[in-house]
């Protein structure tokens, strides 16, 4: 099931479902709806797991230089981890109200930036999802088992049966 | 300036060149590519320029000691024999070239019997080379006043520490006749570092009794209060730099962190003028990072930029991400900076340790560095995602 993000397209191989979740255009399948609530791009199903994805494309050969740069600052602010963070906690809301979070949930986002940059990154957004790093005794499950940030080249080194292509528009 | 090093079986290296740039030379790879070896043997390379600054008359033999004597005292290979430092299963002498901007060439060759090094020296390598300063990895101020106390034992010293340990030694210890602060208000090169130095640490090194301590305190531009200048517009010039103590009592350099001596040694080879940006010869600084506060390390690498823009070149290996990036980050091409990267590797393919230089350490490939962070993602994928999207 392949699913596209501008010119970034995902093919999730061996997916029993995948949606582009925060579609809102009226009419379109899977229509969200909440304007006010903070959303992920996809949401992909498989047979033990569910994946929430959330895209960003610093590295597009066709971002504007100003577009990058608010990127940057508001990676290096803090502002970019607290969104992620934000569209993880609102998405799993509603899918919860939509009774579907019956499965370990992984937060596994595509950004495409240095190598280098994606460890401190995906730590930044998991310190700002519940529980906030503290051991919680009464807590029986994970919001996220896993939330990680990769770029094209360590998506696909990590996961080859969901390859990640940048098309040609 | 050093422009180009060629290594022929020596070491770990087989056919090996690399060219350095003018400025600053960052030299990545995982611990055994090589990094100290390259560094040790440019900076062996160098050793002509303080012999033929003290006796500017060397003959050619004692050219010829000069550098076997440094090659050996810098790797120290066992039993002190040159002739060790050829590459296992070489067939052929093993060689070392240096080139210089000057046009200056120096080479020497060796084999495994070898008692001394067959040295070669273009004409110019006698002329007005600078003379090279090493900073090896473990922080030295605290370590002078034992390695050059009068009484010490030479042997015991030389067989604990390498050259680099031992000159750097010898080159903080030198006097200078200038107060500091003169050299800081009289020179505007050192009025753009100095004084970043010693703030960035909070104090500075003084030599008292044989040894190195610490006096807190910072650097205060005093500007002179309007109507004290002769001329508008001239204040700036008569700024004056001061060093203004702290109340707290000095402290032996062992006491600070090992990180502010590391930053305290190059403010003493600035100090006493062992490096003088645009004389001195390239300054090779093996692991800046090693027991430096990341924190710290956006200032030293503007300390080194502004270096180089004086015309100090600058050799430096390292296995910090945070330096190379700082690099990235701070260099400015306006002020005609220049930071070449160096990954050394190997390559089944070849003989002996590779380079690969660029511009932009986005492209280094292999990159030690860049490849211990997607160890880091696919260690944490494989533990909390098991076998999903594979």
């Amino acid at each position: 099931m392949k699913l596209q993000e501008r010119d970034l397209e995902i093919d999730f191989t061996d997916a029993l479902d995948a949606i582009v979740f925060d579609q809102m255009k009226l009419g379109e399948p899977h229509y969200h709806g909440i304007g006010q609530m903070h959303r992920v791009d996809f949401i992909v199903e498989f047979d033990e797991a569910i994946i929430f994805v959330e895209i960003k494309d610093p590295s597009n050969p066709n971002a504007q230089d100003k577009d990058v740069a608010n990127f940057r600052q508001k990676m290096n602010e803090g502002v970019l981890s607290s969104t992620f963070a934000e569209k993880f906690i609102d998405s799993f809301l509603y899918r919860w109200a939509e009774d579907r979070v019956g499965k370990p949930v992984y937060y596994i986002n595509l950004v495409t930036l240095e190598a280098e940059l994606l460890p401190n990154f995906s730590d930044e957004i998991m310190k700002k999802l519940p529980p906030m790093g503290k051991a919680v005794p009464r807590w029986k499950r994970q919001l996220a088992e896993n939330c990680q940030v990769f770029n094209i080249d360590t998506w696909n080194d990590n996961f080859p049966k969901w390859p990640v292509t940048r098309l040609m528009l | 300036m050093i422009t180009r090093l060629e290594l022929s079986n020596f070491t770990s290296f087989g056919e090996f060149a690399i060219d350095f740039s003018p400025k600053i030379n960052v030299i990545i790879g995982e611990n055994g590519s090589g990094k100290t070896h390259l560094l040790k043997a440019a900076y062996g390379l160098c050793a002509g320029a303080p012999l033929y600054k003290d006796k500017p008359d060397a003959t050619k033999d004692e050219l010829k000691a000069v550098l076997t004597q440094k090659l050996v005292r810098l790797f120290m290979p066992l039993d002190e024999s040159l002739g060790r430092l050829r590459r296992n299963d070489a067939k052929t002498p093993a060689r070392l070239a240096a080139r210089f901007a000057s046009g200056a060439e120096v080479s020497g060759t060796f084999n495994v019997g070898s008692k001394s090094l067959k040295v070669k020296e273009g004409a110019l390598y006698r002329e007005n080379l600078g003379v090279a300063t090493f900073i090896p990895t473990k922080e030295v101020l605290s370590l002078v006043k034992g390695m050059t106390d009068p009484i010490h034992d030479e042997r015991t010293v030389e067989l604990i520490f390498d050259a680099g340990y031992v000159d750097l030694a010898e080159a903080l210890m030198r006097q200078t006749t200038d107060d500091p602060d003169d050299k800081v208000n009289q020179d505007p090169r050192f009025a753009a570092i100095v004084p970043s130095l010693v703030n960035l640490i909070g104090g500075r090194y003084r030599l008292e009794n044989g040894g190195f301590c610490f006096q807190a305190g910072e650097y205060i531009e005093k500007v002179p209060t309007k109507g004290s200048t002769s001329k508008a517009g001239q204040a700036f010039k008569d700024a004056v730099w001061e060093f203004r103590a702290s109340t707290s009592k000095s402290l032996s350099s062992g006491m600070t962190a090992e990180g502010f001596r590391k930053i305290g040694v190059l403010y003493r080879l600035l100090s006493n003028g062992t490096l003088d940006p645009g004389k001195s010869g390239p300054l090779f600084w093996d692991e800046p990072e090693s027991n430096l506060n990341p924190r710290l390390m956006k200032q030293l690498v503007e300390v080194l930029l502004e270096l180089s823009r004086n015309g100090q070149q600058i050799i430096l290996a390292t296995h910090d991400y945070v330096l190379l990036k700082w690099f990235d980050l701070l260099m400015d091409k306006g002020k005609s900076d220049h930071v070449r990267f160096h990954a050394l590797y190997r390559d089944p393919e070849h003989v002996g340790v590779m380079v690969d230089s660029v511009e932009d350490y986005r492209s280094l490939s292999p990159n030690a560095i860049s490849e211990t962070f997607n160890d880091l993602t696919k260690e944490q994928v494989n533990r909390k995602m098991g076998g999903l999207g594979k």
